[in-house]
């Protein structure tokens, strides 16, 4: 859903899904996602591994996102099921509970530099990181996937943080 | 006087003129003046009243550092404290003199001049200690009603804004030295911020008339050359009218940005931006400051600092007097007699404290060749004249008094680097016996000090500076630059803080801080009486305090005062210049952080039907909680409330429980770091099964509570009190990762990835078996306190048995995109059982009723398990759990604690208050020995009369006896201490 496009700024309001999964990087958990969603677990925190329409991001030493892009086809809760097999790991549907944000556009640093004392520079922030940092006052993540940040936070603060975002852009 | 114009200069647009009112009275300006430059275009003098003496002030500088030109501007919210040197007139602009009634021209307080002699330092603190009692309701009073310039603004929704930068380099300051630094870096590939508080590059280049050209080139077309370059670079910005207030910790800059000069700001537009940088090194090139001396009468409408009146010239076009007396103890007056002879206009005398043979012969020259009057090792004595300068008298090097007829008097006392910025950022001054004054010594941070800013007043040394300064900055070498001067290169002064009173008199006053009123009788008076430490001076004067903070005065303070404590100024020391560097509005501080923004709010996925459904809402910690449903428009909360209660343990009622915290706990160690974290023991519980639990601080103290659901010995569900969520999350992991490395345990926060609805009544399970067709609620396929996971719209429901009301009752965890829907099935089934929704207020009510405690209103962090009443929650084979230890000292085991007890009126109609004291006697004059106070009270139609929870001493000993409890209505009422449990104390109705 398209939530504001203005002033090179266009934010996009998705319905993702996301699976967070808590464990050490052991061969077992790499070969269980790479088995799962095809994709590598990053080496080193903050990192993204990007896949056509999956990424997976270190958040922490023991803390693992993976975000579906798309629409996908793979059954979430089955899979959350067959990680939990391992007692070792845990692994929970976040879908519902985040919003997701898409931001694009030249000036969007210009516009989130409004509501983040978060450092966005290249040398700072790379392309293919993650951080938690608070945007409006909200607990969020941010994604940099290149030409697009990827934002997210709890659902409960999704109201706040969209009209903060669309304030920012307006103002 | 006369004011006459200087058509020579770029700044002002003379074809423009522009329209404003000050005091009422419609003037005409042109655009880009100030309020300054266009009331002295228009021969005003007289702008406001001071602070303490209410003494008719004018405009003293023509900058930031203005101590006596402030206004308030009644077309902009009634701004106060504006200063007129830098506020820019626009069309319609309303500007209103401050602290003066009825009017300036006769103020009723100026009364406080005739008696100045009795306001000495110190007045406030002597004067108003006795009789005791006057100080709450006839001094204080007074005293805040007369306190204060000007009136606070009307409520009005700010239209600033706030950025937030992270640089390499910040230059603050767009001046000579700040543009040679720019130029300096502009080939490297730093990212560099250029701060400039005026609307235009150049600094003193543009404002004064001492620099004439730059490499053989006009020093407007070199700026504008230049500048143009700097501009079409990438990785330098320039952010114009933008003043650097704050230097903060590791290179935190604030500045604040306005983007409405000379215009009127318009609703919907920003008008000020609050800027936030960070960079790596700041570099300070932000120049200096002229300050006064101190003589009779200093403060007169008609005096004005040299530079400044230069400033007027050359940058506003206008000249202030076209033949004023110029009073000075250093070279740098050279520009301005320079400039007022190329302007035709002579000055009346000159007058210097230096010697002859210290005197520039540049100067010297001029002055013999064009006749004007000099004065050498003389000084202003004072100056006379009813509401301006009338005549002025100069004391000449014999001590004759010469009496000038003249309306205005510029003054130079010297130059200080402007500090201020430096010492925010903690960095140490050092004293320049040179140039007498502080100066940056050593920085404290990334800060680098350029040109005049690190006390370098030699034109011919600023490029050396430069190249040495930011060589470690891979930077490009500058060359040395032509200059061609209107100044001498060198600047050279002569100590004079302040001359010598001809007419002593109790009421002759020679100030040193204009903004707060200060004279230098002042700070010979405190020290007297023992202040002779600088920053207890400051204190005891209120000199360079305020919004001033002493910027033309500062240093002459010091230099008086180590005069007569006859120490060095250098051990006299400095005081700490306190950020920002001028005010800033709140306005701009609050940025967009107001009203829909002031502070998150969390909503709940199904807050839209709460909505539509007559919830009043109350806030816990960030969420919006349905407080109570209005049944109809006139209901308040004392009836929604005493109906949804009576109604909940009649039919049924669901709460929307979702802002639970609720934790997910796995691993395979996830059962032993379950027995550490609580207090409860989980080994043995069944898989499927809950558990009421309790969590401990190190102390022993309760820190939370909440329901354990366990799946199974590796993984568990946890909930948490909605306030204690992020607490309770942030302390499982810290010690899963700190104290216990070795357990395989991972947690995660599931509060958002469940909606939470508590159903509860009688008619409960009659209603869950319409929504869950497949599902058998009795009390043998679904006990108290199991749990289990269910299929609901293909998605999964975890359902457990449990209940905060002490009804019947089921928390019902499902997704959030079903929520809704579940929810209104409940209603839809519910509708014949006569299920309502409840709110908080409601849910207090009933737990009370049924002696549950809520963490946080009925403890407070000094309560154990014990107090609580809840000992049986305590695993007692457990080897251990965080708090065990602590529960066992001396004063956690003392039997006289304060413990929870239930009280209930004796008298029905008595209504216990939350908070009030439990006493032993009716009577509640003070000294009172007070057993404990009401932790939760209410008004219970479920048993027709109020009743309350409360700690108090030895309470379970107290069970059965009575008491007393105070009351803000009558005093103290009789109450009967019983146990903390009013309803169905043999939980039939729990488990029925």
């Amino acid at each position: 859903m398209n939530l504001i496009s203005s002033n090179s700024v266009e934010i996009k309001e998705l319905n993702l899904h996301q699976i967070l999964i808590r464990g050490d990087h052991t061969p077992a958990l790499s070969q269980l996602v790479k088995s799962q969603f095809k994709i590598s677990l990053p080496k080193n925190n903050l990192e993204i591994e990007e896949d056509k329409n999956v990424i997976c991001s270190k958040s922490s030493f023991d803390q693992w996102n993976i975000i579906f892009l798309q629409d996908t086809k793979i059954k979430i809760d089955t899979v959350i099921d067959k990680i939990n097999e391992n007692e070792k790991l845990l692994a929970t549907n976040y879908s519902e509970g985040q919003i997701y944000l898409e931001v694009t556009g030249d000036n969007k640093i210009a516009v989130l530099n409004k509501i983040t004392h978060f450092d966005f520079r290249e040398q700072k922030f790379p392309s293919l990181t993650s951080a938690q940092t608070l945007i409006g006052r909200v607990d969020c993540s941010i994604y940099n996937l290149k030409n697009k940040m990827l934002i997210t936070c709890n659902k409960s603060f999704g109201d706040h943080l969209k009209n903060q975002l669309i304030d920012a852009i307006k103002f | 006087m006369t004011a006459q114009n200087n058509k020579d200069v770029t700044h002002i647009a003379f074809h423009q003129s522009i329209n404003f009112t000050f005091d009422g009275v419609k003037y005409r300006g042109f655009k880009g003046d100030t309020i300054a430059s266009a009331l002295i275009r228009n021969n005003v003098r007289v702008v406001g009243r001071s602070f303490k003496y209410h003494r008719p002030r004018g405009i003293y500088t023509c900058g930031i550092e203005e101590p006596n030109a402030l206004v308030q501007i009644l077309s902009e919210h009634n701004e106060p404290n504006t200063r007129a040197t830098i506020k820019q007139i626009y069309e319609g602009l309303e500007v209103e003199s401050q602290n003066c009634w009825p009017s300036l021209e006769n103020d009723l307080g100026s009364i406080n001049s005739l008696l100045s002699p009795l306001f000495s330092a110190g007045f406030y603190n002597k004067t108003f200690m006795r009789p005791r009692g006057f100080w709450k309701k006839v001094y204080e009073p007074l005293i805040r009603k007369a306190a204060g310039l000007g009136k606070p603004p009307k409520p009005f929704r700010t239209t600033s804004t706030q950025l937030h930068h992270h640089v390499d380099v910040v230059i603050v300051g767009g001046g000579l030295s700040g543009l040679l630094a720019a130029k300096s870096l502009a080939k490297t590939e730093l990212k560099i911020l250029i701060i400039e508080q005026d609307g235009f590059l150049g600094g003193i280049l543009k404002n004064s008339n001492k620099i004439s050209t730059i490499e053989n080139k006009d020093n407007k077309l070199w700026i504008k050359e230049l500048e143009k370059k700097l501009e079409g670079l990438e990785n330098i910005k320039i952010l114009k009218n933008t003043l650097a207030t704050t230097y903060n910790y590791i290179n935190h800059l604030i500045a604040i940005e306005d983007r409405t000069t000379g215009t009127l700001p318009l609703d919907g537009n920003v008008d000020q931006i609050l800027h936030k940088i960070r960079a790596d090194h700041i570099i300070l090139a932000n120049g200096h400051i002229e300050r006064l001396v101190s003589f009779r009468n200093n403060d007169l409408p008609g005096i004005m600092l040299a530079g400044s009146f230069e400033k007027f010239i050359q940058r506003y076009g206008v000249i202030p007097e076209t033949n004023p007396v110029i009073f000075s103890n250093n070279s740098s007056c050279l520009s301005l007699i320079k400039k007022l002879i190329d302007l035709n206009c002579k000055p009346q005398a000159y007058v210097d404290s230096r010697s002859g043979d210290k005197i520039e012969p540049e100067l010297l020259k001029i002055i013999h060749k064009k006749n004007i009057p000099l004065f050498t090792n003389a000084h202003i004595e004072g100056c006379d004249g009813k509401k301006q300068v009338q005549e002025i008298s100069v004391r000449d090097a014999e001590g004759i008094i010469t009496k000038l007829k003249s309306k205005m008097l510029c003054v130079s006392g010297g130059f200080n680097p402007d500090v201020h910025l430096f010492t925010q950022s903690k960095g140490v001054l050092s004293w320049d016996d040179e140039y007498l004054t502080f100066k940056p010594d050593k920085s404290f941070q990334n800060t680098i000090v350029l040109g005049s800013n690190a006390g370098i007043f030699q034109y011919s040394k600023i490029v050396n500076d430069i190249n040495t300064k930011l060589s470690f900055l891979d930077h490009e070498p500058l060359l040395e630059i032509d200059l061609t001067l209107n100044d001498t290169d060198k600047y050279s002064i002569e100590k004079l803080w302040e001359t010598k009173h001809e007419k002593e008199s109790r009421w002759s006053k020679s100030f040193i801080d204009l903004q707060n009123d200060v004279t230098t009788k002042d700070l010979r008076q405190g020290i007297q009486e023992g202040f002779d430490r600088i920053e207890h001076l400051k204190r005891f004067t209120t000199n360079s305090m305020g919004t001033d903070q002493g910027k033309i005065s500062s240093i002459n303070a010091l230099g008086i005062v180590s005069e007569i404590l006859d120490k060095k100024v250098s051990e006299v020391g400095t005081t700490i210049y306190r950020p920002p560097y001028a005010p800033l509005s709140f306005a701009s501080i609050a940025g967009r952080g107001t009203y829909d923004f002031y502070d998150p709010e969390r909503k709940t996925s199904i807050h839209e039907w709460h909505k539509k459904n007559g919830a009043i809402f109350e806030d816990v910690g960030q969420w919006k909680r349905p407080w109570y449903f209005k049944s109809h428009p006139e209901e308040n909360l004392y009836e929604a409330v005493q109906r949804e209660a009576v109604h909940v343990r009649k039919y049924a009622g669901v709460l929307d429980g979702s802002t639970l915290g609720k934790i997910e706990i796995k691993g395979s160690d996830a059962l032993e770091f379950m027995n550490l974290m609580y207090t409860n023991n989980f080994s043995k519980m069944k898989p499927m099964s809950a558990r009421y639990a309790l969590m401990l601080g190190e102390d022993g103290m309760v820190m939370d509570d909440g329901i354990i659901s366990k799946i199974n010995d590796k993984h568990f569900i946890a909930t948490t009190t909605t306030g204690g969520a992020a607490k309770v999350l942030s302390h499982m992991e810290e010690f899963a990762q700190t104290e216990w490395p070795h357990l395989n345990v991972f947690l995660n926060s599931i509060t958002e990835q469940f909606c939470t609805f508590n159903i509860s009544g009688p008619n409960t399970r009659l209603i869950m078996e319409k929504v869950f067709k497949d599902i058998k609620f009795d009390n043998e396929n679904f006990p108290f306190m199991t749990f289990g996971n269910f299929t609901y719209l293909k998605s999964t429901v975890r359902i457990l048995r449990a209940s905060f009301t002490g009804e019947l009752g089921y928390e019902i965890y499902v997704r959030p995109s079903i929520a809704l829907k579940l929810w209104e099935d409940l209603f839809r089934f519910g509708k014949d059982e006569g299920l309502i929704a409840y709110g908080t207020e409601t849910m207090h009510l009933l737990r009370a009723e049924k002696g549950y405690i809520i963490v946080g209103q009925d403890t407070d962090g000094s309560v154990t398990p014990h107090d609580m009443d809840l000992e049986w929650m305590i695993g007692k084979n457990k080897k251990d759990f965080i708090g065990k230890r602590s529960l066992t000292r001396t004063d956690t085991i003392r039997s006289d604690r304060k413990q929870l007890v239930g009280i209930k009126p004796i008298d029905p109609n008595d209504i216990i208050e939350e908070g009030q004291h439990i006493i032993l006697t009716s009577s509640i004059k003070p000294p009172v020995k007070m057993l404990g106070h009401v932790t939760s009270s209410y008004v219970s139609p479920n048993l027709g009369h109020s009743f309350g929870m409360a700690v108090i001493k030895d309470g379970k000993k107290l069970i059965g006896s009575k008491a007393y409890v105070s009351s803000s209505s009558k005093g103290a009422f009789e109450i009967e201490i019983i146990k903390p449990i009013f309803i169905d104390e043999e939980n039939k109705r729990l488990v029925s």
